[in-house]
Parts: structure tokens; sequence; C-alpha cells
């Protein structure tokens, strides 16, 4: 067993060793049948599945929440040379949807969104497959979906049970006790599972908070820090707007290369950003947290967070982007108080919606169709959700208040770790049910508030010359062919 | 001066005749009748059918009410005429130029023949580089089979080394045609081996271009690539293949029909009875061909004599654009409004081929 796995290691993917808790996943789930695994971001969650695909017979199908990360999964495996694996989702045409189903027995990686696994005609004939392994991808959407907005996430289990498949792996770089039980219960029914887990430290970021009270202060931090530091470096906004005004100002204002990301982009423009950033052709990506998993860049030097993230999870994945090399590697979140308050009005929003929800649904019972047009998209999850899984309404509204407050709760958590004067890293362990270990010799600003430098490399002083006019024609030919 | 929504609506009237406003917001957002498509090809707008298929009617109104404010455009009777204000304030302006581009004949088919063309030049060059593993451009599981028989079908009429070389020669001709600019704009945005790709919005902050200006330039060079590709498919038979895979007629499978039928018949009354259809349909069908087929028979329609009559009016109606079949009518009572369409029709070609 080992020697295979090592063979399939250093042939299919080009490594000679794994990083920690890949070997023990893959193990797992190769001999046993449901595992929960918990990697810390930069570890490659991808290759405990992927691996393993290629040891057992049938294809395997890997549900996950978001289009662009299931896009990103895609392109890095067939940056492996693999390429029957396929994305399934909303982006395709009608009649590429037909394509691939007509053609779907000759894939061995399905990539699919929860939307798409739950069309009666894809699970029909999805059925009809012999599905060798299950992935759920960020498992922790199982619990959180209030958080996540993703009722169809807490129906997986059913599905699985329904295409009687035998190896589930359940994935996520971050899960608290609570997040935990919930998968056991929701996704494995309670059964016995395996389970993998490794500290969610991270030894080699350290974590700083620049507290400032206006985005023009934001901005110029930005510009101040973007020039002296050297990337590759990420910054993270809550709007695909922010991402674009903050990469304006940014190559208006430095001679940086800079480039936004969003969910907003076709595909091959977003296939491209990745390139480029991947081949160190920008110095910094301001970016949604649609940029994430998949994209394997291992030497990104600080991870910026325009505003607060909306949870200690979200921050410790979106941070944890940077420095997968093991070098050195900075976590800056800008805070503002106003912040929280997009956050705050998210969840008010939420309850709005919920409590309209509940005084639409009894007229649902006469006339369907017209109350159903007033329902907005989340509505509409949310009645699918309790007319399929025979939930009634009031245990719906019960749940989803309890997710807001939950939402509330982690917000909180949040803030904590920026207002804390203590260790920052602690704050993240603590959180996570963790104990920490050793001080660490470079940690956080509050362990280290005298230094007045940040503990990573400086922009050398010609090393970024900004694109300023299209290369030629004849040039790029040339390289081409 | 940057394009703006204003601007460009103001550049739409510089034909310099009264032209009806909301006909003018159908043919932006592509609604297709016969009528529409007469004023496209009355007023040269042809190229602009269904360009912005989500304008809101609201901001396009309030783009035509901004202009008048300016004194750019004057508004009559729900018909607006460009002024002497608006002519100077577009000839001061330095614009980018977008002259090519052609969304009625190529409005539906240019994305995927671009999506196309970046896909076959990323396959070709990492083909020349040796490479089989590399993240595609193109996601899309459908367009990987097409490309895949296509390529397969090229590989098996010549060998690997004349394909790259076949391929690499029809980029180098293209630039060559297309001036310096336009031929940057695309192939900064190709990728393969060694080559990243920039994106669209990437190139558009470098020249300095918004959104809406980018928008139309895009989309001219992709289509001045298209019309030289379907123009010439002797010098570009590979690229022409690609357009062969995605192009798409400008007309409806019905309307085709009829004109093709009519070929045959040549009689109004058989055509309607074989059709199965309302007569005003058959008639609009043809109407669209006239405008579309470069070879229509008008003259089955216009015989001398309806000719010679036509001439006369034009005599006290010099603008056949303007015509009313009402006011016709009441001095030619025999006159039908077909007759008098495809007449209009046929004077609107002939002045935009012999420049009169
Ligand atoms: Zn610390």
């Amino acid at each position: 067993m080992n020697e295979e796995i090592q063979q399939v290691l250093k042939q299919r993917f080009g490594f000679s060793s794994f990083k920690k808790g890949q070997e023990e996943t893959i193990t797992k789930i190769l001999t046993r049948n449901n595992v929960l695994s918990i990697l810390p971001t930069g570890t490659g969650k991808s290759l405990c599945y992927q691996l393993p695909s290629y040891l057992l017979s049938g294809v395997t199908i890997v549900v996950s929440p978001l289009l662009s990360l299931i896009e990103d999964q895609v392109r890095q495996l067939q940056r492996t040379g693999e390429k029957q694996a396929v994305a399934f989702g909303s982006q395709l045409t009608y009649q590429e949807k037909q394509w691939v189903l007509a053609h779907i027995a000759a894939y061995k990686f399905i990539f699919i969104t929860p939307e798409s696994l739950f069309q009666e005609e894809i699970l029909q004939r999805i059925r009809q497959l012999d599905v060798g392994l299950f992935v759920v991808d960020e498992a922790h959407c199982v619990s959180t979906w209030g958080i996540d907005f993703r009722p169809d996430y807490e129906r997986l289990a059913s599905i699985i049970q329904h295409l009687g498949v035998k190896k589930v792996l359940a994935l996520t770089a971050t899960a608290t006790e609570v997040v935990k039980e919930d998968i056991r219960q929701k996704l494995f029914l309670g059964q016995e599972i395996d389970l993998v887990q490794k500290t969610v430290n991270r030894v080699n970021i350290f974590y700083h908070v620049e507290k400032l009270s206006t985005v023009e202060e934001k901005l110029s931090w930005l510009q101040s820090f973007c020039s002296k530091y050297s990337g590759p470096g990420l910054i993270y906004c809550n709007t695909r707007r922010d991402t674009e005004e903050v990469s304006l100002y940014l190559s208006g204002n430095t001679t940086l290369k800079t480039a936004y990301y969003h969910g907003g982009l076709t595909s091959m423009e977003r296939s491209a950003i990745q390139q480029q950033f991947l081949a160190d052709e920008l110095d910094v990506l301001i970016a949604t947290s649609a940029f994430g998993m998949g994209i394997d860049k291992p030497n990104i030097r600080y991870v910026i967070h325009y505003q607060l993230p909306d949870s200690l999870e979200a921050f410790i994945q979106e941070s944890g982007r940077g420095g997968r090399d093991g070098l050195q590697t900075l976590s800056v979140v800008l805070y503002m108080a106003q912040d929280q308050k997009v956050h705050q009005y998210f969840q008010k929003e939420l309850l709005k919606e919920i409590n309209d929800f509940t005084h639409l649904v009894p007229l649902t019972q006469n006339n369907d169709s017209i109350v159903l047009d007033h329902f907005s998209e989340l509505q509409k999850k949310w009645y699918d959700f309790s007319k399929s899984e025979n939930h009634s309404i009031e245990n719906l509204q019960e749940k989803i208040k309890k997710r807001v407050e939950e939402k509330a709760e982690k917000l909180a958590r949040m803030e904590d770790y920026l207002d804390t004067d203590g260790c920052r890293r602690e704050k993240i362990l603590s959180y996570f049910s963790e104990t920490s270990t050793v001080q660490q010799e470079i940690c956080c600003d509050n362990c280290h508030r005298e230094i007045s430098d940040f503990p990573i490399g400086l922009m050398s002083p010609d090393s970024n010359k900004k694109y300023s006019k299209l290369e030629k024609s004849k040039e790029i030919l040339k390289n081409l062919f | 001066m940057t394009m703006s929504i204003d601007t460009f609506i103001l550049t739409l009237f510089t034909h310099g005749y009264k032209a009806r406003i909301g006909t003018l917001y159908q043919l932006l957002i592509g609604k297709r009748t016969s009528s529409i498509l007469c004023y496209g090809h009355f007023y040269g707008q042809l190229p602009y059918f269904g360009l912005l298929p989500k304008l809101d009617r609201q901001v396009y109104q309030q783009s035509v009410h901004q202009l008048t404010k300016k004194n750019f455009l004057t508004v009559k009777d729900e018909k607006a005429e460009i002024t002497q204000e608006g002519r100077k304030y577009l000839a001061d302006g330095d614009m980018i130029n977008y002259d090519k581009l052609n969304h009625f004949v190529y409005g539906k088919s240019w994305q995927s023949f671009f999506d196309l063309l970046l896909f076959s030049t990323q396959v070709t060059a990492e083909l020349k580089a040796g490479n089989s593993s590399y993240p595609p451009v193109e996601n899309s599981p459908y367009k990987h089979f097409q490309l895949k028989k296509w390529l397969a079908h090229q590989l098996e009429r010549q060998s690997k080394e004349d394909f790259i070389q076949a391929f690499s020669a029809e980029w180098h001709q293209l630039i060559e045609t297309l001036p310096e600019l336009e031929g940057d704009f695309l192939t900064n945005q190709l990728t393969g081996a060694d080559v990243i790709g920039k994106t669209y919005h990437q190139l558009g902050s470098l020249l300095g271009l918004n959104e809406f200006e980018l928008t139309l330039f895009q989309r001219h060079c992709i289509h001045w690539v298209m019309t030289i590709v379907a123009g010439s498919p002797e010098t570009y038979p590979l690229m022409n293949s690609l357009y062969q895979l995605v192009r798409q007629p400008n007309y409806n499978q019905s309307a085709y029909q009829t004109y093709q039928l009519y070929l045959k018949v040549k009689k109004i009354d058989q055509l309607i009875a074989h059709r199965r259809l309302k007569e005003s349909t058959v008639l609009d069908h043809l109407i669209e061909f006239a405008i579309i087929d470069e070879k229509f028979p008008f003259f089955d329609v216009l015989t001398p004599e309806i000719k010679e009559m036509f001439f006369k009016i034009e005599k006290s109606s010099p603008d056949v654009r303007d015509w009313k079949i009402s006011v016709i009518q009441e001095l030619y009572p025999e006159v039908s409004f077909f007759e008098m369409r495809l007449y209009q029709i046929w004077r609107v070609k002939g002045r935009m081929t012999s420049c009169e």
C-alpha cells in the first residue's frame, strides 16, 4: 500500500514527500470508509482526494460550495496533466450540460456544486456511475450553512445514501469542536468516523492589526506598505467594488503591478489573473474570498485584510494562503470601527428575510406560483429545503435565528482578536480549543511591541517596473510559436 | 474626450437626418422587426443592432435628455437631429476607433470565435513546446471536445510541424493586415507556452479606456478579424475553419425558408399559400432579406413602371427614408407598403455603393 502511494505521489504529482496530515488522510480513506480531515490551509488538501482516486476504482465526485473553487480545482488537476476532470455548475450552457451528461462516464473527477447535484436529471446520471469516492470539500458548510447560506450542504447525507457511496471524505481547513460534532451528525449521520486533525497554528505567520479611522488612511497605509515590502502579496476585500478601487489606487499611486480578482470576472479572465499571479508577474493581487483554494502559490509573503473578515475561521483560511513555502510571512488586518457594520447589516437583513419568509409561507398553500415569484433566491432555497426535508417553518425559522446569533458570536470573536492586548496567536488557538505550546520567536505585534519593521523582506529598488504599455505583437508571436 | 454612453448615442445621429428616438433604442437592445431593421439599414446603424441588450430604457432616455439639454441634439415629435454644436463636440474629441464593429453580423458568434481563437493558439503553442500538462484558458468541456476534434482533423492533413507553422503564419499575416494598436490589443490577450495573456480589463487600463470604450474596442478588433478571416479563407484556412465552427446566421430560419421558396416561385400569393403564414409575416421575411442579401432580386417587384412612379415621388420628396405609405397612397393609391419598402431599401443601398 505505502509503496503504491509513494509511486503515485512521485509519478502523478512529482513530489517525493508529503506535507503534514496528507499521508495519514490518504491511508485512512484507502483503508476505511468515513474520514474527516481537518488540515490547516497551506497543507495541500486537494492531494488528499486526488491521490487516492488513482488507487480506487470508479469516479470521484467532489462537492464544493462555489463555482470559482470548482474551476480552480479542475485547473489545478489539469496542471498535473489530468484531462478527465470536469467542472459541473451553472456556468455551463444548456447544450454543454447535455453534452457533459451524455459523456459523463468518461470522467475520472466530477466537481459539482450542491445546487447542480440536486437536479434530478443530473442525479439520475450520477446514480448510474460507479462512485469510488465522494468528497465533501469545505465540509464546515454542513454546519455553518446559516452563515454561508448553503442549506444544500445539509442535504448531502441523503444524497450519499441515495447513491450508495461507501467512501466519504470530508475536508475542511478549520473546525471548532461544535462544528466537528455537527459534521459527524449531519454528514455522517452519527456513524463512526476517522478523524485526522492537525494544529491550526501557522508558525511562519506574523500577525498584525492596524487600527485606522478612514478609508483614505487605509489606502495610504497600503500605498506605503506595499511600496516598502516585497511581495507577492494578497489583499482581501469584502466587495468586488473594493477590489477594483484598491487595485486602481495602488496601480495609480505606486509602481506596483496589481490586478483585481473577483467572481464577476469571466472564467477566462480569472484563469489569466491566476496564471499571472502564479508566475510572479503581479506584485499584489486584490481579491474577494472567491480567490482561494486550488491555487497553490507557495511564496505569498503577505496577506492583508482590507476589512475585518466575518469570522476567525474565514480569517485563518485566508491569511493561511500566505507562506506555504514555510518562509516568514505576514498577516495584517486593517481595521476601522465602521467595518463591522457591514456584517451586522447583513445579519439584520437575514433576520428580516426570514421574518418575511414566515409570513409568506402560509400563503403558498393556496397559490404556489404567485407567492414563489415573490421569494428571494435565498427564500426559495429555504422553501425547497423545508419541502424536501419536511422541516416545519417554525423549525426552520428557529434554526435561522440561531445561525444569526452564531454569526454575531463569530463576529464578536473576530473582534476579540482585533481588540486584544495579548498574543493574537493565543486567541486563534484557544478559539479552536488548542493550547499553545511554546512561545514563538516571531509571533505577533502584541508580543513584539518593540519592533518597528515587519519581519519580511524589503522591496529591492529596481524590482518592480509596472507595465506601462502593450507588448508588441511580433514579440508575443515569437514567444508563442 | 472619453466615450460615454451619452457620447455614443450622439454619434448615432451624425448621419444628419431626423431619426426616431424610440426606434434607435429598440435597435440597440436588438428587437428584431422588419421596421427596426429598415431603420438600421436606412441610417447605417445595423452594426449596432443588439449591441446593448441590457440598456435600460430610462438610462437611454436620460442620455437623450442630457444631450438635448447640452444643445447637442434637438428633439421634435419623438425624432432627434444632431446640432452644429453636437457635431463640433464630437469633432473636437479624440475618440477610440470602433468602425469595424458589426454586431448585426457577428453579435451572436464573436465571443465563441474569440474563445476558440485564444484556446487554439494556446494549444498550438503548447504543442510546439511539447507540453501536455497546462491549465487550459478555456474551461468549457464542450469547447475542449470541439477543439480536440478540430486539431485531430488538422493533424490528419498535415504534419505537426506544418500545422504549427501554418497557424503561426496566419497570425503573422493577421497582424500585418491590422493596424498596430488593434494587433497589439489582440495578441496581448494570448496565452501559451511561456506567454501569459493579459485580460481585456488590464489592457483597458493600460490604454486608459473606460468600460464602455473597452467594450466597443474589443468587439471592433474581434469583428475585424472575423471579417478578414471570413473574407479570405484561402489566406486563413485554419482560422476560417474555426470561424465555421461558431458562425451563426444573422437571420432566423423561418425567414430563410420563406426567402428560399420565394426565389423558386417568385409569386407572393403562391408563397403565402405554401408557407401557411400571414401575408404580413411573409412580406416581413422578404424585407429582411432585401436588406441582408446583396443579390436580392429587387426588380421582380420593382418593375420599370413602378420605379418610374417612385422616381416621380422622389422629385417632390427627395429623402426616401422619410416616406410614409399613407401620404404616398393619397396620390398613388395603387402603391403597396411592400413595394415602397423595397424601393426605399434599394435606393439606400444604391446610395451607399455609389456614394451619392
Ligand atoms: Zn503573539
